[in-house]
């Protein structure tokens, strides 16, 4: 009798639990979109630099913090960055060092990049230019 | 307090604790959606940190919370919980590794970021904790090494979660937000170091002393304890405490055994308790004079809950006899004149328990006692076989729908013994019985 209740409101919790965190990931996508579907990079011809610096994003592990064309963590994706930021932001963000923001820096703690490595990430993050929409 | 309002009561308590963190989420500023199913994989991690969060509070032991439903059904929710939190746990990993593989990075802890290495970490630490609380016995695990490790592991991979939330990062900018995780997972930290220091301390400052160890059959012993120095511990008949012997109370050393004797005399509390291995094999060995702790009393198997039944009825298997023994003591200290009716089932002659001190139990209250036997001798006069629905119908009074049933034995007796009362029309609310050996 008192198993057949623990059970009972132990499923009602459980239940209750995915109600709420189905209610916060609805919530959270009002028109309920579909997360982002990995799409095949687009840089095809890039650059030696820019492919240089896609191995760098890569390696180093970027997409767990980031996403590319859907692919990787899509908290803070990188498309289009290169509209958003100049040449010397990209620099600057990519220098955990020079920024004074304290979780940035512990966040990217690990990734120590060469003055190579640096350059050519900053080249491919230019290359993600925000795609103009084609009524334009 | 009415124990049904106070169980609601708590039933709520519980579930705003499990359900705040999602609540915050929910009502809180938030930053812009990620797509549902990374925002659905982030719910379910904090939902299953907070629902391991409140697991150390449903094994805290704190009376007044326990009372309502018996510390038993606590934790046998204690561990349904936990399966439950652990398939979240699963959930938050496997939706991230089938939509967001490239999220998740390398696995390597020289080359992930810490708070990555940190998560993994504690998805282990759970992992292990729910691996050898199921299968403990299948995997030969002792005790007292599951009981430690069980402890530490939890302990570490709740901490380990809150680095791994800390360093995501994810709806942790809000204001407020960041507070309240800190001093959500810092409470639980904090519940451990009460339960395993500071309670275990105050167990010290109120010793026992053994005063007599009788055996009763050839392997059971009734072990007898007064209170040194303080004025002991009141009970409601059928409860148990947790003892510990031949250890400090900080080495998680102890053990539930029910208590024997009259809850109308504190000042000398008994024990029976059956040579199952382990502690209980050297319950013999255990001389007069030595020094016990007790953490109690716990437990809703008790006459006290139902002062107004007709008259009850006990059925009782092996060593289960002796909550039963308590609750007929007491009623008999009590001089109380309601019918009442004990069968006890026992494989062998030898195994009856208590023989002598029922048939004097008989002459002070009014009781009828049947005796029932697997295996009888020759010369048995007795009932024998099985308890089923045919010996009920036949032994049970006229009234027996008025009457409350108390159950204690073996797993298998007790499930066929509520059905066997279930088929006679007994309301399942009138039979209670108690659950043991959930790890």
């Amino acid at each position: 009798m008192r198993e057949k209740w623990a059970r009972r409101i132990a499923m009602l919790t459980g239940g209750l639990v995915v109600v709420l965190a189905v209610a916060f990931a609805y919530f959270q996508n009002p028109r309920h979109r579909p997360s982002p579907a990995p799409k095949p990079p687009t840089h095809v011809a890039a650059p030696p630099l820019v492919k240089s610096g896609r191995d760098v994003y890569a390696q180093k592990g970027c997409a767990q913090c980031h996403a590319i064309a859907g692919r990787g963590n899509p908290r803070s994706p990188l498309d289009g960055v290169a509209s958003r930021l100049s040449e010397e932001g990209i620099r600057c963000w990519i220098s955990p060092s020079v920024r004074p923001d304290k979780s940035f820096q512990a966040q990217h703690a690990n990734i120590e990049l060469t003055a190579a490595q640096r350059e050519a990430l900053t080249a491919y993050l230019r290359s993600l230019i925000k795609a103009k929409p084609e009524s334009e | 307090m009415n124990s049904v309002l106070s169980a609601v009561l708590w039933i709520g308590i519980y579930l705003a604790l499990v359900l705040a963190p999602l609540a915050i989420l929910l009502t809180g500023p938030r930053p812009p959606g990620s797509g549902f199913w990374w925002d659905l994989s982030m719910a379910t991690g904090f939902a299953a940190v907070a629902m391991l969060g409140v697991q150390f509070v449903l094994t805290a032991r704190f009376k007044r919370a326990t009372a309502p439903f018996g510390i038993d059904i606590l934790y046998y929710f204690h561990r349904t919980m936990a399966i439950i939190a652990f398939a979240l746990v699963c959930a938050h990993y496997l939706v991230i590794r089938v939509v967001y593989p490239d999220a998740l990075g390398t696995i390597n802890p020289l080359m992930a970021p810490g708070y990555m290495t940190f998560g993994r970490a504690a998805f282990l630490c759970f992992t292990i904790v729910i691996v050898t609380s199921i299968w403990r016995k299948s995997l030969h695990i002792p005790y007292y090494g599951w009981r430690l490790t069980h402890v530490l592991l939890t302990t570490a991979g709740l901490i380990f979660a809150g680095i791994h939330i800390e360093g995501v990062d994810y709806y942790y900018e809000a204001p407020g937000t960041r507070p309240f995780w800190v001093a959500f997972v810092s409470f639980w930290v904090l519940l451990v170091v009460y339960v395993r220091l500071i309670k275990p301390w105050r167990m010290r400052q109120r010793p026992y002393r053994v005063m007599d160890v009788k055996a009763e059959t050839t392997n059971t012993w009734t072990l007898a304890v007064q209170p040194e120095g303080h004025a002991g511990l009141r009970f409601h008949p059928g409860q148990f405490a947790w003892l510990t012997l031949r250890a400090s109370p900080f080495a998680l050393k102890e053990h539930p055994f029910s208590i024997s004797s009259s809850a109308e005399r504190p000042q000398r509390l008994e024990f029976t308790i059956k040579d199952r291995g382990d502690f209980t094999h050297t319950v013999s060995t255990i001389t007069p004079g030595e020094i016990a702790w007790l953490d109690g009393p716990y437990g809703a198997f008790s006459i006290d809950r139902y002062v107004m039944a007709a008259g009850f009825v006990f059925i009782a298997g092996g060593v289960g006899i002796a909550p039963i023994m308590s609750m007929l003591r007491t009623l008999a200290d009590r001089q109380d004149p309601r019918p009442l009716l004990l069968v006890y089932a026992n494989n062998q002659k030898e195994g009856i328990m208590f023989e002598e001190a029922l048939e004097a139990l008989k002459s002070r209250l009014t009781l009828r006692v049947v005796h029932l036997l697997l295996l009888p001798p020759s010369d048995w006069q007795g009932e024998c076989g099985l308890i089923t629905q045919e010996l009920l119908e036949k032994n049970l009074p006229e009234n027996r729908q008025q009457l409350e049933y108390f159950l204690c034995g073996p797993k298998p007796m007790t499930q066929c013994t509520e059905a066997a009362l279930h088929a006679l029309r007994i309301p399942l609310r009138q039979v209670h019985s108690e659950l043991f050996d959930l790890v």
